[in-house]
């Protein structure tokens, strides 16, 4: 399997990484790629002000799976793949595991009464483990071939993952069940395993290489390839032109703003580079890198460019030419 | 009324840590004595704040472990003098200092502060929930820079609060955090889950009383009994909470206290900033200026798009594309054009040191203009 095919390895794919390193949009990338090939993809999202819907021009997604996108042709096996949406609220999972277990009562003050403070101090992380049992179930109920699961932002990441592990330590009863049953599907490499997404600047790729050991350490989990997105398309030929413009001198506003404009690219793409050379140093995963695009919506075509990317193997790239619009 | 607290909000990952160092030099170099709050700067930005000594300390939890005990007191949170380069100062008197928001510390000398006795503060100190307390109940991070923000105002030395709040999904946790710490101290549930133990005949409803039942079944007994004892230790510090929340309520209300959205020019950090312009106003909080970070430099010319093969043409045309874009989404925040909105341009290298800091700050000069 290519390394850009790692979605195929298993049947559910958490993505995570800091606010602003765009989840989401990865999220939606690999959705659209293993939809072309055929999957039939759901894309759970699970808190904060809903965004999934919008390259695919939908704009709220709801708790019932939402049609997002549809492969425009079936593969040469005749699967057309899809991506559906949905959400998944911690307070929702945690009512509607309140309900299974006969505890209506609480469910139903788990919104309004302030409950959940209590049970948070009680039994920290627990909307974390119901949130992943919920996960769990939908895996094993086979809801789709492939489930990407928009992960909590900022530093949550990892306490997100780290909760079925503590609650079964100090659990009882039902929560200690739900633990077990989490902690076996993160155990399983063909049933779940984690995308870390940063962006090509250094602190996201040290926080990256911080959270890749700390879930090596804490969380028996499988860790795809880290996805580097954001990374500035380079432009054939550009430092060769900017050398070879270097010895005329001309105050022409045309000849400043070529130079300027040359300078400030390759400047970025050195710090790009230095970052992305760090994360190759110190973090022995396969990465993937994805594109700027020009634009600032992404829309669904933009997402099949991105797919395009995130597939193609990287001794492709390696002429630097990949993501250029033109 | 001149300024005396700024808080920058904003999404995660638009570099609101060092916006706000920025404009906390920038307020020092016009004479200013300020005081910055950070929250996890990045090392090279805490390199050039002075605090990168604090944050890579290995041996951090021992030292918390020692300052728990009352030992040698806050690591991050006692602010320290950073020298200004005199060059840029107007009158000589501007002074620069910045601490790190240490959460734990700052939660530690709460509990203190408010305990009837030493050994009412040991009792929730040493019990087995507070570290979860500290870490997962949500928004405690944000109370605590709200503790700090009203313990450095009151502070004589300083004139000038600049808080960097923690990066959020909830930025608004630091207006609702207090609140809601005061009532989760003094929550019924809790009152009902301790009448039993105290043996003082409460009037308690049975709803109430069944509510806690379940919370034991769905959680367990031990766990119960541990939120319980805990609760207890807690007792009749709630009043001091609830002033505590009352006075920093007030004080992030207040004339002098103005908001600075911090964001960068990428479509759903944009739509977050907007969102979180238009909750802030919900709650009666006006977001002065927005301050918008890493927007492509305008390169003054841009040729045709024609189809030319020349690399720099190729690259100045695919830049200008991008500020436009960039442009038109920043249009979005600026409503009316009523809020000033003041554009950093991208910068090719990071922050590393005091002098590229204080270059950048002479971008942020013009805030203060609007500030005040």
């Amino acid at each position: 399997m290519a390394i850009g095919e790692f979605y195929n390895a298993s049947r559910v794919l958490i993505v995570a990484g800091k606010g602003g390193v765009g989840k989401t949009t990865v999220g939606a990338t690999v959705a659209v790629a293993a939809a072309r090939a055929g999957a039939s993809v759901l894309c759970v999202e699970l808190e904060g002000h809903s965004v999934l819907g919008r390259p695919f021009g939908v704009d709220t997604i709801d708790y019932t799976p939402t049609p997002l996108w549809r492969a425009p042709a079936p593969t040469t096996d005749g699967r057309r793949g899809s991506v559906r949406g949905r959400r998944l609220t911690p307070d929702e999972a945690l009512v509607e595991h309140l309900q299974t277990h006969g505890l209506d009562l609480l469910a139903g003050r788990v919104m309004t009464g302030g409950a959940i403070d209590v049970v948070s101090s009680a039994a920290p992380g627990i909307r974390d483990l119901v949130t992943l049992g919920k996960i769990a179930q939908l895996e094993r109920n086979a809801q789709a071939d492939l489930l990407i699961v928009d992960a909590p932002a900022a530093g949550h990441a990892l306490s997100f993952l780290q909760a079925p592990a503590g609650l079964l330590e100090t659990g009882e009863g039902p929560i200690r069940d739900q633990a077990e049953r989490v902690l076996e599907m993160f155990g399983d490499p063909d049933r779940c395993q984690v995308a870390l997404v940063t962006l090509p600047e250094e602190t996201p790729v040290r926080e990256t290489i911080e959270t890749a050991f700390s879930l090596e350490d804490l969380v028996d989990i499988k860790l795809a390839p880290v996805i580097v997105n954001g990374v500035v398309p380079e432009i054939p030929g550009l430092a060769a032109a900017r050398a070879a413009d270097d010895g005329a001198r001309d105050a022409d506003p045309r000849t400043i703003a070529r130079r300027r404009a040359a300078d400030h690219r390759l400047a970025v793409h050195r710090r790009e580079r230095a970052a992305i050379e760090e994360l190759a140093r110190e973090l022995p995963l396969p990465r993937i890198e994805l594109p700027l695009l020009p634009t600032t919506r992404l829309g669904p075509d933009d997402l099949g460019r991105l797919a395009d990317a995130l597939t193609r193997p990287p001794t492709d790239r390696l002429d630097g030419g990949q993501g250029t619009e033109r | 009324m001149t300024t005396d607290i700024v808080v920058c909000v904003g999404p995660g990952g638009v570099g609101k840590t060092t916006m706000a160092a920025a404009l906390a030099v920038s307020a020092a170099r016009s004479g200013r004595r300020v005081v910055l709050i950070t929250v996890d700067p990045a090392r090279r930005l805490a390199d050039a704040l002075g605090l990168a000594s604090e944050a890579s300390d290995p041996d951090s939890a021992d030292r918390a472990d020692e300052r728990r005990l009352g030992g040698s007191g806050a690591l991050g949170n006692e602010p320290r003098r950073l020298p200004l380069d005199d060059t840029g100062t107007e009158t000589g008197t501007g002074e620069l200092w910045a601490s790190m928001l240490d959460v734990r510390a700052t939660f530690d000398g709460l509990i203190r502060e408010h305990a009837t006795d030493d050994a009412q503060a040991r009792r929730v100190l040493d019990n087995r929930l507070y570290d979860d307390l500290t870490t997962s109940l949500s928004g405690t991070h944000e109370y605590m820079a709200a503790e700090r923000l009203r313990a450095l105002h009151v502070d004589d030395r300083f004139d000038l609060v600049v808080v960097d709040t923690p990066p959020s999904r909830h930025a608004l946790d630091l207006l609702d955090a207090p609140g809601r710490l005061a009532r989760f101290v003094d929550h019924r549930l809790y009152r009902s889950l301790l009448a039993p133990r105290k043996g003082v005949m409460r009037v308690v409803s049975a709803a109430t009383q069944a509510l806690a039942r379940a919370i034991g079944q769905l959680v367990g007994t031990t766990m119960l009994t541990d939120v319980t004892e805990f609760f207890a230790a807690f007792e009749g510090m709630d009043q001091g909470f609830r002033d505590r929340a009352a006075e920093i309520d007030a004080l992030l209300a207040g004339p002098t206290t103005r908001y600075v959205a911090v964001t960068a020019p990428a479509a759903q950090t944009v739509d977050e900033t907007g969102w979180l312009v238009a909750e802030l106003a919900g709650r009666g909080r006006r977001v002065d200026l927005v301050v918008a970070n890493r927007v492509l430099p305008d390169f003054g010319w841009r040729p045709e798009p024609a189809r030319t093969p020349d690399p720099l043409d190729v690259n100045l045309a695919d830049l200008a594309t991008r500020r436009d874009a960039q442009l038109g989404e920043l249009g979005a925040l600026a409503g009316d054009g009523s809020r000033p909105l003041i554009q950093v341009e991208e910068r090719a290298e990071p922050v590393t040191d005091a002098d590229t800091l204080a270059a950048l700050s002479t971008q942020l000069d013009e805030a203060w203009n609007r500030l005040g």
